[in-house]
């Protein structure tokens, strides 16, 4: 080995409503609670049963992403919400999500998240996208916390405001369905 | 902000022979840190942070010739034989910039007089199966996993005998920069 290896995560998104892509593979951008959810995961005293510190222990319904339709703000890595999310709260739910390791590709390993809205559920113009996991927000060593005590947080936003996308209105005859990759890559 | 990039940072003080090195992540190490999106750790409690539980460990070794590939997975000579005396988890962030750290010490006299030609940092968690896909609710066990390795042989730095009239202090951090 020539050089030392050192690893990257990378993030891709895909949006489409049913057959029309409307967004394709465009790069995130990731935010400061993805790494610090990622140090969190090696220094916290995470306590609990059967525990995914990412989507709950199985009594949280998982819900990775949110809509919202801000077009003039741009990504900051302190973000932790949608600047203006389409419905209550951090926004309205998907009606089917999963999340699956995918295996090696290209040399390093992958994970994909989804997200469907079924057709109707959701209305507006949408100028942000967000990816939101009950991530670990405390580094402090050997804290002790449920698996279920995290709160979901923004950890990676595609905008217009960023260039990502234009923005788009909704069809809401037809589903909504985006696909958040993530790629651990070496170089 | 479109990533995080990830690195391994190895310090080495015993006497005087004090090393600032970087090392190499390999498969084993992201296969760990992929697990962090969403596995769920089967029958575990608690669930500690894989560097916080008591066992994730530094190994030292031997090896002056072996480089690192990305499959390596062990150290690639003797292990040099003294458990650590002590072990330390700390982290810190500045910026976009996330640590976590684990220090090992071993006292004088511990160790044996030996070459130190690679560290290895094996940390305790779950970790993905090569090429076969899983969904998040699928259950997992926990174990230790290499995460990386710092080495005389890919040239991080120079191998030397370990004074053992002096204690030796390894500083491992693992860094997430967005």
């Amino acid at each position: 080995m020539e050089e030392n290896i050192s690893a990257k995560i990378k993030g891709f998104v895909t949006v489409k409503q049913e057959d029309e892509v409307i967004i394709d593979g465009q790069e995130n951008n990731i935010v400061n609670n993805f790494a610090e959810h990622m140090v969190g995961c090696h220094v916290l005293d995470v306590y609990g049963v059967d525990c995914n510190v990412c989507l709950g222990d199985g009594s949280i319904d998982i819900n990775f992403m949110h809509l919202g339709e801000d077009t003039t703000t741009v990504t900051s890595g302190g973000m932790d919400t949608l600047v203006d999310p389409i419905g209550s709260g951090n926004g309205t739910d998907s009606n089917v999500q999963s999340g699956t390791y995918r295996g090696e590709v290209n040399g390093g390993v992958e994970w994909l998240y989804s997200s469907t809205w079924d057709a109707g559920t959701i209305s507006g113009t949408v100028g942000e996208i967000g990816l939101f996991l009950y991530a670990i927000d405390n580094t402090n060593v050997g804290a002790y916390e449920w698996g279920t005590s995290f709160s979901k947080k923004l950890v990676a936003r595609l905008s217009a405001a960023d260039g990502d996308f234009d923005s788009f209105t909704i069809d809401t005859s037809k589903s909504l369905t985006i696909e958040w990759r993530y790629e651990f890559v070496f170089g | 902000m479109s990533g995080i990039n990830i690195k391994g940072e190895v310090s080495i003080d015993n006497g005087n022979n004090k090393i600032e090195a970087e090392n190499s992540i390999t498969k084993s190490g992201i296969r760990q840190l992929v697990t962090l999106l969403g596995f769920v750790a089967h029958n575990v409690n608690p669930a500690h942070g894989n560097l916080y539980d008591s066992s994730a460990r530094i190994k030292l070794g031997d090896d002056t010739s072996t480089k690192t590939a990305l499959s390596t997975e062990s150290l690639q000579g003797a292990l040099i034989s003294g458990s650590a005396d002590s072990r330390t988890v700390t982290s810190s962030e500045s910026g976009g910039t996330y640590k976590a750290k684990l220090i090992n010490t071993w006292d004088s006299g511990t160790l044996t007089e030996d070459t130190l030609g690679e560290v290895v940092l094996e940390t305790y968690g779950l970790k993905a199966s090569g090429n076969i896909p899983y969904d998040a609710y699928d259950y997992h066990s926990q174990s230790q996993n290499f995460f990386g390795r710092a080495s005389s042989a890919d040239g991080d730095f120079s191998s030397f005998t370990i004074d053992t009239t002096e204690p030796l202090t390894v500083v491992y951090k693992i860094i997430f920069e967005v």
